[in-house]
């Protein structure tokens, strides 16, 4: 008998549950050799890693039961144990001992890790970041961190960044706004108008044009200066023409806004008054548009002559609607507002 | 789909204090039935820490599609399209690996118009290459008539039926001709003869029967395509050199305002072919006292429509040929050099320094068109500008925090642009193209600006709970042209000066409530603060003008519960043009917010928010007489203090309250907006979650004074009168639903509501008429009408997840 289930059964029960076991660790080591390294063979109560490099005084308690989201920090490049760089737990949250001593008592621990990053935690942003910081302020894009608008202003790096996720939402276009405008909430109603980059379409981001972690120009801006930025996208803006127009040389906001507009295109004021609020000159930059010179308004009825178009029967007097009004109102006729390389070009309609 | 609660041994969540008992019993549940639970915590554990991989394939049908609602998406036609995304990671990255070697590939929407294709290769901590393909649509209108043929082409030409050049006319003697008077578009008629006998048929039939028969439906938008890759190769500890370049093409076509000489013209379809190469640079050495970055910025864009041309559909201009010949946007170039530091002078005190040098050139050949009769002569002669803008700036910021609890930062910026370009002499005939035009000559300048700003921030922690900011800043723009020339500069401010103060609180008031308040107070004022040249006495151009500029901003935070908190916010912007009197007159905001965010253990996120935001802005101005129509009636309407028809814009006219106007525009704007996730629903199966986002703005525009107009005989004052308000109605509603079918793969459906009308008298005023396409004076209408759709897409996909 290749079995005996007589008397030595409850004997040799023991023997054949460790037989099992020695099949299913093996299995178990050619299956997911990455986390069985990380366990002991016995299946004993040893501490091992799961993910990070000495995360077994931590994840003997944090582990899949007990908080599985901990460890989704395995799927990132904080996860990647064979770059030198990566971190560990306590690098992030402190050694905690306390918390760990707390940990063997059947009570649990009652004091928080060292550094914590929830909501609630005592911890300072400074902190907070500084973990982030040790490694990362060497990076390239993190020179201009120190004295910036979001670090001296509290703002703690993960109170943008989440670590223990798959993908971090704000590294990502189209969810990254919602995590600005958890503090920028006029952008947030901005981005709600009607003339928009596409930020809401998941085509352009915060990151686009603001260098969070801070930058040399104004406003966190991605370059040198605003223009500088706008000219990335839209170069052929940028010239120098041989006819310049000052406010486009000074500043793209001098006329537009960058989050949001009811005015296309992203315009501060609608057209012919943002045109007037520079351009005061006799006739039509001083004039005085409104309703009444709408089609139908009181001043289309002040016709010379009162002609008639035979065709419609409207009267075709020359107070009829003006251009400047319509459609894109001066720049019907100067569209060329941003410069113009026409020798005919100085007042920018060709 | 991984859900690591359905996992056997993950079947109940375990609080804190059991937590050894749990992970014991674990362990001898392992030990006792380990055969079969073995792998299942293995694919566990390894689900929970290796990079999944996803798939996602599918439909989504369009009901209600326009090129309008479709804007950037691409999707603009009632029918089904396909869905295909993926992101697939590879490598041997990852825990307990000795390889740092990773790969990914992502795809988004490939089957429609707007997609990327990107992906990344590079072993961590030494190398990353990354690559991109994408193409962006933007679809701008569906409802464009143009008249002219050859749209998407650089001539656009004149119906084959249209009148004849020689046809057209542009008198005023007779009625026949007062019915061409506005450069003929009105006119039934083809000629006078035609008039004479009252004929509008056939060959006798004139533009304003031509043009409405004639527009065809032309849609306007661009697309651009990108390809980009770039590169990082860490070559020391210390050091990293990275490289990118960046190439994106865009056609299409957009529209252009065109004027064929004087106050007539049209909206015209202008070809779109231009590529735009950005190449990126640098090298970045660190060390833990500070580190370096050098670089190297270059942007070329190159303009395949350097010019383009069109017919006049207006009255004959035969010494000009007929054509309205336009320029493209130059190509140029911009190439710079940066140097940007951070050096740790000590424990508490850090420097920042960055450098650029740039020179942006345009040497773009000027557009030829002699021999039409209207040729141009550049002074002295030149076949292109040869255009060059060198650019510097610096920028240092000096962060302390050597006093306890008090950070201070010390910044200094310089920003010149000099503009290097020599002032050229254009002569041309005025108005450009029209025939009896006079010759004209004209110098062009080369505006500079150089702008320094110094500031001094005070960051103090107060006490645990309270922090007070306060700083100062103090900007000085000294703005030139270069050369001496006779006209006066485009800049007529030689300097203006920024003085601001700010101050801000930020304080927690218990474990639930924190408050941050903000306030700036800023004054400009310009060096020589007077009216530009050519402009009526006490206009100020808004850019240059003396202000004062307030900016308030506050935020309360209050926890109510653990799950549940609030924010409400207030932003007020005013900014008060001090010594305008024409011109902007000041620009006023006030933002409310409120936000209210609720999460729950119960897998459920829930955020809504409340914004209403009154925007204002009044400007004023002047109005002139029509020149020449004789001495206005006084006494007419509602104005009797008239100067006189002969002084439109001058300082003697200022101040008249038959000429005095101001215009106030407003905007109103509600939104309201509420996001819902919520997991784990019937039968902890199911993952839903919805968006609803709604925006009502409402802008008046409201005018006080009035203008004064010919009825033929006399000038008559006519009082101005409100606009009617632009409105815009915006409902975007999402919602989706992820159904698992297995641990590796799911359904996914969503659908979206998306609603938009607009009224907008600006484009809705001149279609709404009569006289259609021709409802304005001298201007051929587009015929495009402010949006108004109502879309819904419905979309269902099949996820496949796998490691």
């Amino acid at each position: 008998m290749i079995f005996d289930w007589g008397d030595s059964m409850k004997a040799g029960r023991t023997d054949f549950i460790g037989l099992a076991c020695f099949l299913a660790w093996s299995i178990f080591f050619v299956s997911a050799p990455a986390a069985l390294a990380a366990k002991d063979d016995g299946g004993n109560d040893e501490k091992v890693d799961l993910v990070m490099l000495g995360d077994s005084r931590c994840t003997s308690c944090h582990d899949d039961l007990d908080a599985p989201d901990v460890l989704r920090i395995g799927k990132t490049r904080h996860g990647v144990t064979a770059d030198d760089r990566t971190p560990t737990c306590v690098g992030c949250h402190g050694t905690s001992k306390r918390h760990e001593t707390e940990a063997g008592r059947g009570s649990g621990p009652t004091t928080p890790p060292d550094i914590g990053y929830s909501k609630n935690s005592s911890s300072t942003p400074e902190e907070r970041s500084h973990a982030c910081l040790s490694c990362h302020e060497q990076g390239a894009t993190h020179a201009q961190w120190t004295g910036s608008a979001h670090e001296t202003r509290n703002v703690a790096c993960t109170n943008c960044h989440r670590i223990h996720v798959d993908a971090d939402p704000i590294l990502a276009k189209n969810s990254q706004a919602e995590i600005c405008y958890a503090c920028h909430k006029s952008v947030r109603a901005q981005h709600q108008r009607i003339s928009t980059h596409p930020v809401g379409a998941g085509e352009m981001t915060c990151s686009d044009c603001h260098a969070a972690h801070g930058s040399a120009g104004p406003k966190l801006m991605l370059r040198n200066s605003i223009s500088e930025t706008c000219f990335t996208c839209h170069a052929e803006k940028r010239g120098p023409f041989l006819w310049e127009h000052a406010p486009v040389v000074d500043n793209c906001m001098s006329c537009h806004t960058a989050h949001g507009s009811t005015t296309p295109p992203l315009l501060k004021a609608r057209s012919p008054w943002l045109c007037q609020s520079c351009h005061n000159q006799a006739l039509h930059p001083g004039d005085a548009y409104s309703a009444s010179s709408l089609p139908g308004g009181s001043v289309a009825n002040v016709n010379e002559g009162s002609p008639v178009n035979p065709l419609t029967g409207v009267g075709i007097g020359r107070n009829n609607p003006p251009a400047q009004l319509a459609y894109r109102a001066c720049a019907n006729c100067h569209s060329q507002i941003h410069g113009s390389n026409h020798p005919a070009g100085q007042h920018f309609l060709r | 789909m991984t859900n690591p609660h359905e996992s056997p041994l993950t079947t109940s969540r375990h609080p804190a204090p059991t937590r050894h008992v749990a992970s014991l019993a674990r362990q001898l549940t392992c030990a006792s039935i380990c055969l079969a639970v073995a792998p299942s915590w293995a694919d566990e554990l390894r689900a929970l820490t290796e990079p999944v991989s996803a798939v996602e394939v599918g439909g989504i049908g369009m009901n209600g599609a326009t090129a309008k609602s479709a804007e950037f998406n691409g999707l603009t036609d009632d029918r089904i399209y396909g869905v295909l995304n993926f992101s697939l990671f590879g490598g041997q990255a990852g825990v307990r690996s000795e390889s740092a070697f990773r790969w990914k590939l992502v795809g988004k929407d490939l089957t429609t118009d707007t997609y990327k294709l990107g992906g990344e290769i590079g072993i961590q901590g030494i190398n990353r290459l990354t690559a991109s393909y994408g193409q962006l649509v933007r679809n701008q209108y569906d409802d464009f008539r143009a008249i002219h043929r050859g749209v998407g082409g650089t001539h656009l030409s004149l119906p084959a039926n249209y009148p004849g050049a020689s046809s057209r006319l542009n008198g005023t003697a007779t009625p026949s001709d007062r019915l061409a008077n506005w450069g003929n578009i009105q006119s039934p008629y083809a000629s006078a003869s035609c008039a004479d006998a009252g004929d509008s048929t056939g060959a006798c039939a004139g533009p304003a029967t031509v043009i409405p028969a004639a527009a065809q439906i032309t849609s306007i938008g661009t697309r651009r395509r990108q390809a980009a890759v770039a590169y990082s190769h860490h070559i020391s500890d210390n050091t990293e050199v990275r490289g990118s370049f960046k190439h994106e093409k865009k056609t299409g076509i957009k529209l252009t305002g065109t004027t064929f000489g004087g106050f007539i013209g049209t909206l015209l379809p202008e070809p779109v072919d231009s590529t735009h190469d950005q190449f990126d640079a640098s090298v970045h050495y660190h060390r833990k006292a500070g580190q370096l970055k050098v670089g190297y910025y270059g942007s070329i864009y190159r303009n395949k429509v350097s010019n383009w041309s069109a017919e006049n559909p207006f009255y004959d201009q035969a010494v000009l040929g007929n054509v309205a010949h336009m320029n493209g946007a130059p190509g140029n170039q911009m190439h710079q050099l940066s140097a940007a530091g951070m050096l740790r002078l000590d424990k508490y005190t850090q420097v920042n320094l960055a450098a650029t040098y740039g020179r942006r050139t345009q040497d773009a050949s000027f557009l030829n068109y002699v021999g039409n009769g209207g040729s141009y002569q550049i002074d002295p002669a030149r076949t292109s500008l040869g255009g060059r803008v060198v650019t510097n700036t610096v920028d240092l910021r000096i962060t302390d925090r050597g006093f306890e609890d008090v950070t201070l930062v010390l910044a200094y910026r310089y920003d010149e642009k000099k503009n290097k370009t020599a002032p050229l002499i254009a002569e041309f005939d005025t108005p450009p193209q029209s025939a009896g035009g006079s010759r004209v000559q004209r110098t062009s300048q080369a505006p500079s600006r150089i702008e320094q700003r110094i500031s001094l921030d005070a960051d103090i922690q107060v006490s645990e709970q309270r922090a007070l900011r306060a700083g100062i800043d103090v900007e000085q723009v000294k703005r030139r042209c270069e050369s001496s020339q006779s006209a006066p500069c485009l800049f007529d401010v030689g300097r203006t000066d920024e003085h601001g103060v700010r101050a801000e609180w930020r304080e927690t008031y218990s474990d639930s409530i924190e408050g941050r308040f903000s306030y700036r107070f800023a004054r400009v004022e310009p060096i020589h603060d007077a009216s530009p040249t050519g402009q009526i006495a006490g206009s100020r151009r808004d850019f240059l003008a003396a202000s004062d500029r307030q900016t308030l901003r506050s935020q309360v935070n209050k926890q109510i519960t653990e799950a549940f908190a609030l924010t409400g916010a207030v932003d007020f912007n005013l900014t008060d043009y001090t010594t305008t009197r024409y011109g902007t007159k000041d620009r006023q905001s006030v933002a409310y917010h409120l936000e209210a965010n609720h999460i729950s253990e119960d897998d459920l996120k829930l955020t809504a928010y409340l914004a209403h935001e009154n925007l204002r802005t009044t400007i004023a101005g002047n109005a002139s007489a029509p020149p020449g129509t004789g001495t206005p009636s006084g006494g007419v309407g509602t104005c009797t203090d008239i100067i006189g028809s002969t002084d439109s814009g001058s300082t003697a006219a200022a101040g008249d309250p038959c000429r005095d106007w101001s215009t106030t525009l407003k905007d109103r704007i509600n939104t309201l907006g509420v996001s819902l996730k919520k997991s784990n629903v019937i039968g902890s199966k199911v993952n839903v979650s919805g968006d609803l986002s709604y925006s009502h703005a409402m802008s008046p525009i409201a005018v006080s004074g009035g203008s004064w107009f010919s009825d033929g005989t006399s000038l008559r004052y006519l009082s101005a009168q409100d606009f009617p308000d632009v409105k815009a109605r915006i409902i975007d509603a999402r919602i989706a639903a992820t159904y698992p079918l297995d641990r590796t793969s799911a359904l996914r459906a969503d659908y979206r509501y998306l609603k938009l009308k607009t009224t907008d008298w600006q484009w809705d005023a001149y279609v709404d008429t009569p006289m259609g396409l021709v409802a304005t004076q001298q201007y051929i209408g587009p015929g495009v009408r402010s949006p108004d759709y109502r879309t819904q897409a419905f979309a269902v996909t099949y996820v496949h997840h796998f490691q």
